[in-house]
């Protein structure tokens, strides 16, 4: 007996979450009472029924089996007193083990004291409880073990106290008791590792979303001051690289081609990073996700006339906005507003970055391109998708 | 912009060390009358000292900018400042009367510049905030019928604003005076104000609310 403590203390069971974890305990602990006032009723019942009618049927053993359950009984209430105490005091190895070894007697015993064929096992589904604790203290694979144990308990009683009546050792009812308590805890021990996962979960979103309060309040308002307040073009820089590395973590790191914002969005921060430009990108907030192909097109679009902005027009501040237009199709208007110097339409011609990469692009999704220049105005590009 | 007049500002923000920050960019033109931590704050101070413009955080404990916006909305202007222009939030606090927002990180000169100016009655919008007010019409005018919706050209000089011209630019560009692009801005801002109050009172009406 003695190693078997260490051995059990050893196991690790699934890390739920302590109040979930004394929720399962004590739902379990009420499950016992339940179980263990219908099981006594079932068996005076029978007594009581048997008795009155002058089948020959008799329960062999009734003082024998009512002290049988009075055992259970007094179990369910020795681990109630160890509840209210401390609940984790209940998933410990003595009173697992003494349960287990109180539910095995009752199942082994049911023939020897009915002694006949009768509808419920003298502890009904009573053991189903220290299978659930067991799944909750180490985990499926003991769970089920003690599952199959039990289940063998109440075969071996078959064998060693045949019934009257001829139903073979071998039958499949037989072997249900088994099948059914190893299926108990294989079921308590997978639920626990569902749970398990999702708190696993949750606790890491809490711990995020703490994080991002916290900086949000703090550092993000001290870079912001940063950026206001110093002359140091370089510190300037910096902080504001670091706001947006850190805007990113904490707002979700998106996939780029989620979404034509999303894209719009990658497009401005690799032209911001290249040419320390500054990129406003103003979505509205019903636009529409848009195809993949339509995506991939503005995003890339968008990309090169940020490169021309700043290449041809010297650029240092744009506008990227987006909106869904009034008429079924197309549906995406976007517009890239520099604030560079601008051209004059009529004298310069288009290169070959705008003339591939933004009209061929958005021409084959089937949109429409507008390009406005006006000298000391700045440039403008109009898509249509 | 003359040396003898000054704004009378009054300067709300939960992070005290923001507030001397923002007090120190202000410079002489402003003369700061009191600063609040939070909105009832803020309240109390602007019906103390009835300053020309109110400088406010967006988030701050108890209500922060949006009840003071609807509070002191009428009693003087009102400037949002914000670290994040995602914010929800922004919507409602112009809505509820604050008459533009800025973001935090503004360097000092255009923060000074916009705050002069917003003082003197101009709307201070930025792209962000166009593409806000014109999404909130869209759906306005989807949702429910008797809402005053915008005119064509003031929906154009929006999408403008949104699409990041100046209003100088969008003046060239319409062929109208810039002070006429500022006057449409502020209808714009009057109408959204005034389709939030009649939701309300529809709202309250509908529920029995005296």
């Amino acid at each position: 007996m003695s190693i078997t403590p260490s051995l059990l203390g050893q196991l690790n069971g699934p890390r739920i979450s302590p109040p979930t974890r004394a929720t399962l305990l004590r739902g379990i602990l009420a499950f016992r009472w339940l179980v263990g006032i219908w099981m006594t009723v079932v068996f005076l019942w029978e007594i009581w029924d048997r008795g009155r009618s002058d089948r020959v049927l008799d329960v062999a053993h009734p003082v024998a089996g009512i002290l049988l359950l009075a055992c259970a009984l007094s179990v369910t209430g020795w681990l109630t007193v160890r509840y209210r105490r401390d609940v984790e005091a209940l998933v410990l190895p003595t009173p697992v083990l003494v349960e287990i070894a109180v539910g095995a007697v009752l199942l082994f015993l049911d023939t020897w004291v009915y002694g006949s064929v009768h509808s419920q096992a003298l502890p009904t589904i009573w053991p189903v409880a220290v299978i659930f604790t067991v799944a909750i203290a180490a985990g499926t694979r003991p769970a089920v073990a003690t599952g199959v144990g039990l289940g063998l308990a109440r075969y071996l009683g078959w064998l060693i106290f045949p019934f009257p009546d001829v139903i073979s050792p071998w039958s499949l009812s037989r072997i249900a008791s088994i099948v059914l308590f190893g299926v108990a805890g294989w079921v308590a021990g997978y639920l626990l590792s569902q749970q398990e996962a999702a708190d696993r979960e949750i606790s890491t979103f809490r711990a995020r979303e703490e994080v991002a309060r916290t900086l949000h309040d703090g550092v993000l308002q001290t870079l912001a001051v940063i950026q206001r307040r110093s002359d140091d073009a370089d510190l300037v820089t910096l902080a504001r690289t670091q706001e947006l590395e850190l805007r990113e973590y904490l707002f979700g790191t998106v996939k780029v081609d989620a979404d034509i914002a999303s894209a719009l969005r990658a497009a401005a921060r690799r032209a911001e990073q290249r040419y320390g430009l500054t990129v406003q990108v103003v979505c509205a907030p019903d636009l529409p996700p848009g195809s993949p192909d339509s995506i991939h097109a503005l995003g890339s679009a968008v990309g090169e006339v940020l490169n021309n902005a700043v290449k041809h027009g010297g650029a240092d501040k744009v506008t990227v906005y987006a909106e869904p237009t009034d008429d079924k199709v197309p549906s995406i208007f976007v517009s890239v507003k520099d604030n560079g110097a601008g051209f004059d339409p009529a004298t310069v011609t288009e290169g070959q970055g705008l003339r591939r990469s933004v009209r061929g692009r958005i021409a084959d999704v089937g949109g429409r391109v507008e390009i406005d220049g006006h000298p000391g105005r700045g440039a403008e590009v109009r898509m249509w998708v | 912009m003359s040396f003898t007049s000054h704004v009378t500002v009054v300067l709300a923000d939960d992070h005290p060390i923001w507030r001397s920050g923002v007090r120190a960019d202000l410079g002489d033109n402003f003369h700061v009358l009191a600063e609040a931590g939070d909105a009832d704050e803020a309240i109390a101070a602007i019906h103390r000292h009835r300053p020309d413009l109110v400088v406010c955080d967006l988030n701050m404990p108890r209500g922060g900018g949006i009840k003071v916006a609807k509070t002191c909305g009428d009693m003087t202007k009102i400037v949002m400042l914000t670290v994040s222009e995602a914010e929800r939030d922004l919507l409602d606090a112009v809505a509820a009367g604050a008459n533009g927002y800025l973001v935090k990180s503004t360097p000092p000169q255009e923060l000074r510049d916009a705050l002069w100016r917003a003082a003197k009655g101009e709307p201070v919008f930025s792209p962000a905030l166009a593409s806000l007010v014109l999404g909130e019409f869209r759906k306005m005018s989807k949702d429910s019928g008797g809402v005053q919706p915008l005119s064509e050209r003031e929906r154009e000089v929006l999408q403008y604003v949104a699409r990041g011209h100046t209003y100088k630019e969008i003046g060239e560009q319409l062929f109208i005076a810039p002070k006429t692009v500022e006057n449409h801005v502020r209808n714009i801002l009057g109408k959204l104000h005034l389709n939030r109050k009649q939701e309300l009172i529809r709202y309250a009406l509908e529920h029995g609310i005296e």
